[in-house]
């Protein structure tokens, strides 16, 4: 008799233990799921940062080099050594993400064609309506004024 | 020299087909390099391309901005034509382009006469302020280098021709602009001149080592209300000019283009007088042509037509 109740209680406190082994994994997996979320719905900031183009490196030097207040003869004076310092290293660097959508262009087949000719008279005329087309079809709506 | 062969590639920059035209013994990549150095004009100072030194003046009217050297003589340079054409030739011309409404070309008017004068007081190259590599403009001004930037890229290509060794080439920008390398076996270039709105040749001039530059209405001209109005405005009364053309044939295109623009607001008599002074400075000769077609040019102009230019070099 005492054999059996004991039986009785190994096989309850073995059921008991694989209960709180599955309570325990689901309270876990509800965790994991509610901090899923959350990170989901407020995403940290450090990557987006990281995307964010700089300001144009010229216009940055040019910024620097703005004041609006100091007379113009001081202003000649204060400018120089900082202004050029900085812009001659950026100017070299800013071209960098133009350059990435060039890439898509050349991309593109249009390489320019060669043609072969002989030292026949170059026309010269008002170049404004000629190109008038071509020039819209490559800027919008505005005409780029030219002599 | 009527045999040589030529290596021709045009692309499309300011606004223009650029036609590059090499001997044929040069490699296709040589064109690349070419290109480079009028795309890299084209960046850094073409006034229409934002982030260039003349965009960047024009951003920050009102406030001193660094810009480099070349940015500087410039703009030297086009003051100095200024004032030499009493602001018949300015710069800072755009607020008056915009005024009438040529930038967009959906908005063409006749501007009043009160717009006129409000906006004429902001067409002033003097108020350009130069100190050291600081520049700044008036607040309101605008600079547009359209009258100049074309022909300045192509002086540099020729610069860059020369140090490539290329000795005979022609470069013809949008057909206003044209620029000639020479040597001994091919002594000059043609330069077919066009009726101004027509098809027909008007003279055909000879140059070498030279440029020549034209200012021309032909068909660039806007229509409003039905009557027609040239595209060249002149800067001190703020209405289109009524020559028809000029052409003239300098050492460098950019003083070429300068020159033809403010000379497009002269007078036949005022060209005559402006060419006689330019002359004791720079070699210069060329013509204009009037409002009804007829022509005024300069004496040395006849050494470089067709006909007089076989004889003088035989």
């Amino acid at each position: 008799m005492t054999q059996v109740m004991q039986s009785i209680k190994n096989i309850g406190l073995f059921l008991s233990g694989v209960v709180m082994i599955v309570v325990g994994y689901k309270v876990n997996d509800a965790h994991a799921q509610a901090k899923a979320e959350t990170e989901k719905a407020n995403p940290t900031e450090v990557p987006e940062k990281a995307i964010v183009p700089e300001m144009p490196a010229k216009a940055k030097a040019t910024a620097k080099a703005i004041t609006t207040k100091t007379p113009v003869k001081a202003k000649a004076a204060v400018m120089p050594e900082k202004a050029k310092a900085i812009e001659t290293p950026a100017k070299a660097k800013a071209p960098e993400p133009i350059e990435k959508t060039l890439d898509i262009d050349k991309a593109t087949p249009t390489k320019p064609q060669t043609t072969l000719e002989k030292a026949t008279p170059e026309k010269a005329h008002a170049s404004q309506a000629k190109d008038k087309a071509k020039a819209k079809a490559k800027s919008e709506s505005e005409t780029e004024y030219y002599k | 020299m009527d045999d040589f062969l030529y290596k021709v590639q045009t692309r499309f920059l300011f606004n223009a087909d650029i036609r590059i035209k090499i001997p044929a013994t040069y490699t296709d990549d040589q064109f690349d390099i070419l290109f480079d150095v009028l795309e890299f004009i084209d960046r850094e100072y073409n006034s229409y391309r934002k982030g260039s030194y003349f965009d960047l003046i024009n951003q920050h009217a009102g406030s001193f901005v660094m810009v480099d050297d070349e940015t500087v003589r410039m703009l030297k340079l086009t003051k100095a034509f200024s004032s030499f054409f009493d602001g018949r030739y300015a710069i800072t011309v755009m607020p008056l382009i915009r005024l009438w409404g040529f930038y967009k070309d959906d908005m063409h008017r006749i501007p009043t006469e009160a717009d006129l004068a409000q906006v004429l007081t902001l067409v002033d190259d003097s108020k350009i302020e130069i100190h050291g590599n600081a520049v700044r403009i008036a607040k309101g001004q605008e600079i547009v280098t359209g009258s100049f930037i074309k022909a300045y890229a192509v002086d540099r290509l020729m610069e860059k021709m020369r140090e490539m060794g290329i000795n005979d080439a022609i470069v013809n920008a949008g057909g206003s602009t044209m620029a000639a390398l020479n040597n001994s076996s091919h002594p000059f270039w043609q330069v077919s001149v066009d009726v101004p709105g027509k098809n027909g040749s008007l003279l055909m001039l000879n140059i070498a080592d030279q440029a020549y530059s034209t200012s021309a209405q032909g068909d660039s001209f806007v229509e409003i209300a039905g009557k027609r109005h040239g595209h060249i405005l002149n800067p001190q009364t703020g209405h289109p000019s009524a020559n028809r053309m000029v052409g003239v044939i300098t050492e460098s295109a950019m003083l070429g283009d300068m020159l033809s623009t403010g000379l497009f607001n002269e007078t036949p008599a005022g060209f005559l007088k402006k060419m006689q002074q330019i002359q004791q400075r720079h070699p210069i000769e060329g013509f204009l042509m009037d409002e009804t077609g007829q022509l005024v040019q300069t004496a040395g102009l006849d050494v470089y037509k067709e006909s007089t230019y076989r004889e003088r070099i035989s």
